[in-house]
Order: structure tokens, then C-alpha cells, then sequence
């Protein structure tokens, strides 16, 4: 009885095949997260606004290890998220790769003591409060590109969906905080390999939070 | 004769390449695949009739049907299959009312990871049975037996001689047959 089920729901599984979209995850979440960037870059042109000294800063490459690791960690956060997407990758074995941007922002961090000494509180800190605006734009931003991703999971088959949310939640702030450095006036490698991936473990957290009720198949 | 993997792998290929034929093919030795495996994975959880399994089985079938394009080509089939099953019996088993600790999740551990889980545990005990030996003998059989190089590939890895190879072969098995006593082991296989 059951073995005739069984086959019976193979026929029509059979009957119902079509060309398989091998690449569908990778088109679609950088669909979404090039989609995100937009919006979010938007968003802040049209409310606090970019920088006023952006082009200078871009000119004099004051901002370039901001930007470098900003797009390390787009990159690295959605290869990481391709992975977790797919049956069988753990999140442990696959966050290891995220070293890699927060060596290189380490290794910026000590390049910057060698010739400026000590840290000064506004090299740490920012301004006027900036770590408190990174660590909570970055996370508000994040919401929109991270509910696409968990959708985008939802028709994958993550296994460790704790997991997979974590990663979603993280590649999407990436791409937030990719559109907020435009705004953001500190450059120093203290402030941006401390506060970012503070910012980036928020959405990272809230991604891990939601992904077992939102992205379960 | 081609072993599973190899079956579902071809099988995989032709039907990502469009080929209706092989996906049927695929469908066929999944179903056969997964009835054994989410049977064996529902009695070490301690539970489960054949019906629970088989209305799992189904449920993966249908989740690989339309998640075809999850699958990662750097990767067995088995793999791949195999952690989708875990996912469903893992669902079906909260869904009952069951409450899994870590220890039990544990447990399936090697279902995921190992391809050569159609008899589980017992490459374990082959490389425990291997670590008796000193590495001259060992590593020849390791080489040759296990991982299915040729002498000479094993000779060039290890800096041994062609010859040493082969009598650390010969004497590796007939030690092993000497301490553990099975007739099987004693036959010199060259």
C-alpha cells in the first residue's frame, strides 16, 4: 500500500520535471542584494545624506581600507550565505572565511598604531556619537535585503536554519553598511573593525532569531 | 558493478543537463536509497513504524523535487540527500511531540558526513585496526586497500621503494590476521 504510494508520487514528480536553474540561489540573492544596496544608498542620500567630503575622501584614498573591507565582507557574507542556503553546511565551519576581512581590518588597526600611536577617544569613538548611529542604521537598513533572503532560503534547504538566518541576516547588513559608509564621516580602521562588525553581528543575531519560524520548508 | 554514488551521480548530471529520463532514474534510486536510511536513522532514535517512514521518505522525495537546484555539484549525491532526510525525520520527530537533545542530534553525525555510509562505523573500525600497526606497514595498506592507489602511487608518496610497498602489503595483513584472528584478513590480496 504505501510502496504503491511511493511510487505513485514518483510518476508525478517525473511527470512534473523541468530544467533545473543550478544557479538560482547566487542570480537571485545578488539580484536582491544589489537591489538592496540601491534602496539603502537611497535611503541615506535622501535623508542624512552622504558625506559632504566623499569625493575627497575617495580621491585621497583616506577611505580605501573602509571600502576594502566593506566589499571583503559583502563578498565573503554572501558566499557564506550561498553555502548555508544548501543542505549540509554548518555555520561554524563555514564562518571561519570571515576571518579573513577581520584580519585584514586587524592587520589596518595595528599598521594605524605604528604611526599614529595611541588611539585617540574620536579615532575609537568617532565624532559626535557615530558608533551609536553605524550600529543602529546599519541594523535598520538591514531589515528589507534580509526578509528577500530569508524568503530566498524559505525555497532553498537550509538544515542548520539557525544558521543560514545568521548568514542571511549578516550579508544583508554588509550590503547595508556598504550604503551607510557613504554617510559615515569615520575612517579609521579602530572605528570601522570595531563598530561594523558589531552592527553586522546585531542583524546577524536577528537573522539567527528568525530564520527556525520564517525560513522552515 | 557501480556503486550507488556513482549511479545517483550520473543520474544527477543528466537530469541538471534536461534529461527527463535520468530524473526518473534519480527519483527511483533516491526512493530506494532513503527508505533504508531514514529507517535506520528513525531505530536510533528509538522509534517510528515503517508507515512514519515511509511518509518521510515521501516528504524528501517532494523537497528534492522542487530544492533540485540546492544541490552542490562539489558534493556526493548521498550528501546531499542524506541531510535533507535528517532535516525531515528531525521535522517529523519535534512535530510528534518528541523533544531531541543535542546528544540524540549527535547521533546522525555520520549519516551526513561520511559517503561510505551504507555500513556505518565500519571504517572506524578498519583504521582502529590499522593503528595497531607500525606506519611501514600501515601506511601501504591505507594507500592501496583504503584509498585505491596504485603501488607505484604509494611508493612515490610515502619515499618507499616499490617492493617495500608491497611486502609492507603482504606483512601488514598477515600481522593484522595474526592479532585479530579472522581467516578473511589472512587472504594476501594483491
Amino acid at each position: 500500500m504505501t510502496n504503491l504510494d511511493t511510487d505513485q508520487l514518483i510518476d508525478s514528480l517525473a511527470a512534473q520535471y523541468r530544467p533545473v536553474d543550478t544557479a538560482w540561489i547566487e542570480r537571485v540573492s545578488g539580484l536582491l542584494i544589489l537591489a538592496g544596496f540601491l534602496v539603502s544608498a537611497s535611503l541615506i542620500w535622501l535623508t542624512i545624506g552622504f558625506r559632504t567630503d566623499l569625493v575627497i575622501a575617495l580621491e585621497t584614498g583616506r577611505i580605501l581600507t573602509k571600502y576594502v573591507f566593506m566589499l571583503a565582507s559583502v563578498g565573503l557574507a554572501g558566499r557564506i550565505f550561498v553555502h548555508m542556503a544548501r543542505p549540509g553546511y554548518r555555520i561554524q565551519s563555514q564562518a571561519r572565511i570571515y576571518g579573513v576581512p577581520l584580519g585584514f581590518i586587524l592587520v589596518a588597526i595595528l599598521i594605524q598604531f605604528q604611526f599614529a600611536g595611541e588611539p585617540t577617544r574620536a579615532m575609537v569613538l568617532g565624532e559626535t556619537g557615530n558608533w551609536l548611529a553605524c550600529m543602529a542604521i546599519v541594523p535598520v537598513l538591514s531589515v528589507v535585503p534580509m526578509a528577500g533572503l530569508l524568503a530566498i532560503l524559505r525555497r532553498s534547504a537550509p538544515t542548520d536554519l539557525t544558521g543560514a538566518g545568521f548568514a542571511a541576516g549578516m550579508f544583508a547588513a554588509t550590503i547595508a553598511a556598504l550604503a551607510y559608509a557613504a554617510h559615515c564621516p569615520c575612517d579609521t580602521p579602530v572605528f570601522v573593525g570595531l563598530w561594523y562588525p558589531i552592527a553586522f553581528l546585531i542583524s546577524a543575531g536577528i537573522g539567527a532569531a528568525l530564520a527556525p519560524r520564517l525560513a522552515r520548508w | 558493478m557501480a556503486t550507488l554514488e556513482e549511479e545517483l551521480g550520473l543520474a544527477m548530471r543528466q537530469a541538471r543537463a534536461g534529461c527527463p529520463k535520468a530524473y526518473r532514474r534519480l527519483l527511483e534510486l533516491l526512493s530506494r536509497h532513503l527508505k533504508t536510511h531514514v529507517r535506520r536513522m528513525l531505530s536510533r532514535l528509538g522509534g517510528g513504524s515503517i508507515a512514519d517512514a515511509d511518509d518521510i521518505v515521501q516528504e524528501a522525495l517532494i523537497s528534492i523535487h522542487s530544492r533540485l537546484h540546492t544541490y552542490d555539484a562539489s558534493y556526493p549525491v548521498t550528501v546531499w540527500v542524506n541531510a535533507i532526510a535528517r532535516y525531515k525525520v528531525i521535522d517529523a520527530y519535534r512535530a510528534s511531540g518528541h523533544r531531541l537533545k543535542q546528544v540524540q542530534l549527535d547521533a546522525f553525525e555520520d549519516c551526513l558526513a561520511d559517503p561510505v555510509e551504507q555500513q556505518p562505523g565500519v571504517m572506524q573500525d578498519v583504521k582502529r585496526l590499522l593503528s595497531s600497526l607500525p606506519n611501514n606497514l600501515r601506511r601501504p595498506i591505507e594507500d592501496v586497500k583504503l584509498l585505491g592507489l596504485t603501488v607505484a602511487e604509494s611508493a612515490a608518496r610515502s619515499g618507499m621503494s616499490e617492493s617495500a610497498v608491497k611486502i609492507g602489503i603482504h606483512r601488514g595483513m598477515k600481522r593484522l590476521a595474526a592479532t585479530f584472528g579472522a581467516g578473511r584478513l589472512a587472504d594476501p590480496v594483491m
